[in-house]
């Protein structure tokens, strides 16, 4: 759905912010002011006009904890930390730009701030993971009897693991814990340690099992993975080879990450055959793309940042090996496929997968009607965390569900 | 006290012309002034997860712009829609997903009924649903929220008591109204509610006779200028509390609240601190000139119902029965003369509590230069003025599409007010 902006791109992460607003991460009226400030399509614009809303916010939360007002201070540094996080969004074309690792800086600091004055417990994670470590964050359960099931949250090509404290919110509304983590590719990962993604993510998954199941109260019976937007591939893969899992749920639904942009009429080995042969031609090709859309341009300089490619050419063969052919079949566990009717990254990604999957699966659809279309639902967070809530509960409390395709109006469909 | 510069200064002139006119936040999604301006209503209940974005969005797309039967229909589709969630979650056994959904069904009902007009039988039927589902959504919160009717001349006014746990702790306590429009149920949301609840306070939201709720369950409940009395009322209930410090109350208004709450605290001086959102001090003009009767009653002549146009007879059937008045012509001119009693200047002197006055630039020069008149001439030292402007994006009337910035300037206030 359009909500400000004829550019999709920016118009996707506007849509983004206010959704936020459900979890006090967003004001709509400071999103839609700061909007009408920016030129569309101009990246320095919407880093500019975001900086500044985000400076003015962080400033109205550091006058709220001098005066002892923890609860104001706590909502405007988590409403600054998201505007950062948004200011940085569009800088990836230059990796060498110091703002990248200013800006995500200041967003973290200003989320682990309101962290720090906040009424609940959060336990800052650093998971040992091949000689370094992966950040987390442990959103225990308020009020549980004995171990609780607890999530296990990660993001995907885009995103910070501190955009999921709304997810971490809503398992603990329901008893459940919450772990997020940021592994290679993402978020601080990449940009301090600058470790880029990998396609085998159960190498990731399972150093982060292993640290959750050192935590108090877990429930080691009752764990489940959800991947976010390209996390839709991510998790799914390493449940694959991760059993210790009991529920996966893939938001949306990813099988094969580059099948919707191979180049017309060629099979993935054909354009991985042409680039290698001739990558000054694939270069040029993707170059011409994306200078016609902000969509495509922000795609691939993320993809290069985000992968550690040196050319647009060298990410579309290393984004190749994203697919779970012949991988989804050794899951286990009951998985939901996501996927949203205006999906415009993913088009018809969630249904392949649902279809490669015999293990337990459910496949639930976001409609336009019901204002949930976009990709990740992003617009209707709450929507999303209730059918996704839904299902974990009863999937993990082990009523036994039934395989099948939910309705959107009936929930998770017993 | 300190002030907070980067709060209150603003950077914008008043290039707007009344309350309903809005800067750089507009939605856009409206030509029709006052739909964008409601929809940023819906919007920013977010915040306390009384809306979602992208039902409010998919929800205006689908309504045909000015059309105002369009509005309610498409509404009440998302509030059923939204209700039947609520319902269908709370039958498996999922508690906060029915309180989310039943929350959001709240605001949706409210959204439908908006500009249903008074004797349309859907407005009272969809503002049922409004109450039926954020009662719902209620009981299934760690602590439930009471109804409560407040005994008021022989009759009820309808409001929620709310605490911020279940101890039986003395507390601090807000008392908050609308005005002319808005319900006790809307107050949580957008009117701080939950917002007074996460600072621990305890929240009294009601309604006093003449506004939405109050009036649509008994019509025999109408304005009145000497709003003490029915806040005297509320008064009184709260003190057979024991959670409520009876040292620390506060009343907020809204909106009209912005004349009613000075009044009230004029002469009643149990409560310790007031919100004026905005200082309204005079109701007459504003109100003549939104029913589009000024020019009438300006005339000084006797006034029939062939003279009215269309939108007059409208304003009249909305307007009169709500102040106590049968809806025709002849009965403008004792309607006129009791408005003309809501007026705050003389009480300048009885206001002597601390006193927050909101504004925002967006409601215009005029509104703006009234409250500041008015505010300039109160007593209290600790009194102060917050004007809110766009690069905030708080230029709109009562802050509407910023509640946590609203919230956090009132309650900052409000909490540094009551630490002496």
């Amino acid at each position: 759905m359009r909500v400000f902006f004829d550019d999709s791109q920016f118009d996707f992460q506007t849509l983004r912010l206010l959704g936020s607003a459900g979890s006090g991460d967003a004001e709509a009226g400071e999103v839609l002011s700061t909007s009408a400030r920016i030129t569309a399509g101009d990246y320095e614009s919407w880093t500019a006009q975001w900086l500044a809303t985000a400076r003015r916010v962080h400033r109205v939360a550091r006058e709220c904890r001098e005066r002892g007002h923890m609860v104001s201070a706590v909502q405007a540094y988590l409403r600054a930390a998201n505007y950062y996080r948004t200011a940085e969004f569009y800088l990836h074309g230059d990796p060498a730009d110091p703002r990248i690792r200013r800006l995500s800086r200041d967003a973290r600091s200003c989320f682990r701030a309101a962290l720090a004055l906040g009424q609940r417990d959060v336990e800052t994670l650093a998971v040992p993971y091949e000689g370094t470590t992966l950040p987390g964050y442990y959103y225990p359960a308020s009020r549980t009897s004995g171990p609780a099931a607890t999530l296990v949250a990660h993001t995907g090509f885009d995103g910070t693991q501190e955009e999921l404290r709304a997810i971490a919110t809503a398992a603990n509304a329901r008893g459940m814990h919450c772990v997020t983590f940021e592994g290679p590719g993402q978020g601080a990962v990449v940009r301090e340690q600058g470790l880029p993604f990998r396609p085998d993510w159960e190498a990731v998954v399972t150093p982060v099992l292993d640290h959750v199941l050192t935590l108090p109260g877990v429930d080691p019976g009752r764990i489940a993975l959800l991947g976010l937007s390209f996390g839709g591939y991510l998790a799914p893969r390493a449940a694959a080879f991760e059993h210790r899992l009991s529920a996966c749920v893939a938001n949306g639904g990813v099988f094969d990450f580059m099948a919707n942009n191979l180049p017309d009429g060629m099979t993935r080995e054909a354009a991985a055959a042409w680039i290698r042969d001739e990558p000054e031609a694939a270069n040029e090709l993707i170059r011409g793309l994306m200078a016609k859309s902000t969509d495509t341009r922000w795609a691939v300089q993320n993809g290069m940042f985000t992968f550690g490619s040196t050319s647009p050419a060298d990410w579309f063969l290393a984004a190749l090996d994203y697919t779970l052919k012949g991988v989804a079949e050794q899951i286990r566990c009951p998985v939901l496929v996501i996927d949203t009717e205006a999906e415009h990254a993913f088009a018809g990604q969630a249904p392949a997968l649902y279809e490669a999957l015999t293990c337990e699966k459910n496949f639930l659809l976001f409609t336009a009607e019901e204002g949930a279309e976009d990709h990740c639902q992003v617009g209707s967070p709450m929507l999303s965390a209730q059918r996704t809530f839904d299902w974990l509960e009863e999937t993990l409390s082990r009523t036994p569900a039934t395989s099948g395709r939910m309705s959107p109006g009936e929930g998770t469909g017993q | 006290m300190s002030s907070t510069p980067s709060l209150e200064k603003a950077h914008e002139p008043f290039e707007t012309k009344n309350a309903q006119s809005a800067g750089r936040s507009a939605p856009g999604v409206f030509k029709s002034q006052t739909f964008d301006f409601q929809l940023m209503r819906w919007l920013s209940q977010t915040t306390y997860s009384g809306a979602e974005i992208g039902e409010c969005f998919s929800t205006a797309h689908l309504i045909d712009d000015g059309s105002t039967e369009s509005w309610l229909q498409e509404w009440s589709k998302t509030a059923r829609r939204v209700e039947d969630i609520a319902r269908d979650c709370a039958r498996r056994g999922h508690r906060v997903s029915a309180r989310e959904a039943f929350l959001r069904a709240t605001t949706y009902y409210e959204a439908a009924f908006f500009y249903a007009a008074s004797r349309d039988p859907r407005k009272r039927e969809l503002y049922l649903h409004h109450r039926d589902c954020f009662r719902h959504a209620g009981v299934l919160f760690d602590n439930p929220f009471e109804p409560v009717e407040i005994p008021y001349e022989g009759r009820a006014l309808p409001g929620y008591f709310m605490r911020p746990d279940s101890s039986a702790a003395t507390r601090k306590t807000v008392m908050i109204i609308t005005g002319g429009d808005g319900t006790a149920e809307r107050l949580y949301f957008n009117g701080g509610g939950a917002a007074a609840l996460r600072r621990g306070y305890n929240v009294l939201c009601f309604e006093g006779p003449g506004q939405t709720g109050a009036h649509l369950l008994d019509r025999s409940l109408t304005f009145r200028y000497d709003w003490e009395v029915p806040t005297a009322a509320a008064v009184d209930y709260l003190l057979s509390r024991p959670e409520v410090d009876v040292d620390r109350i506060a009343y907020v208004g809204y909106s009209w609240g912005g004349y009613f709450v000075p009044r009230a605290v004029a002469f009643d001086k149990r409560i310790s601190a007031c919100i004026a959102n905005c200082l309204a001090p005079d109701i007459y003009t504003p109100v003549v000139q939104t029913m589009d009767v000024d020019q009438l009653l300006a005339a000084g002549q006797p006034i029939t119902d062939d003279q009215l146009t269309t939108k007059q007879r409208y304003s009249i059937e909305e307007g009169l029965p709500r102040f106590g008045f049968e809806p025709q012509a002849e009965n403008l001119i004792r309607w006129a003369e009791m408005l003309k009693q809501m007026t705050l200047w003389g009480l300048e002197d009885k206001i002597t509590i601390p006193l927050l006055n909101m504004s925002s630039t967006g409601e215009g020069k005029l509104m703006h230069d009234n409250a500041k008149a008015f505010f300039d001439a109160l007593p209290n030292p600790r009194n102060r003025f917050v004007l809110t402007n766009e690069d905030q994006g708080a230029e709109m009337h009562t802050q509407r599409g910023n509640s946590s910035l609203l919230h956090q300037i009132q309650f900052d206030w409000l909490d540094e007010v009551f630490a002496d």
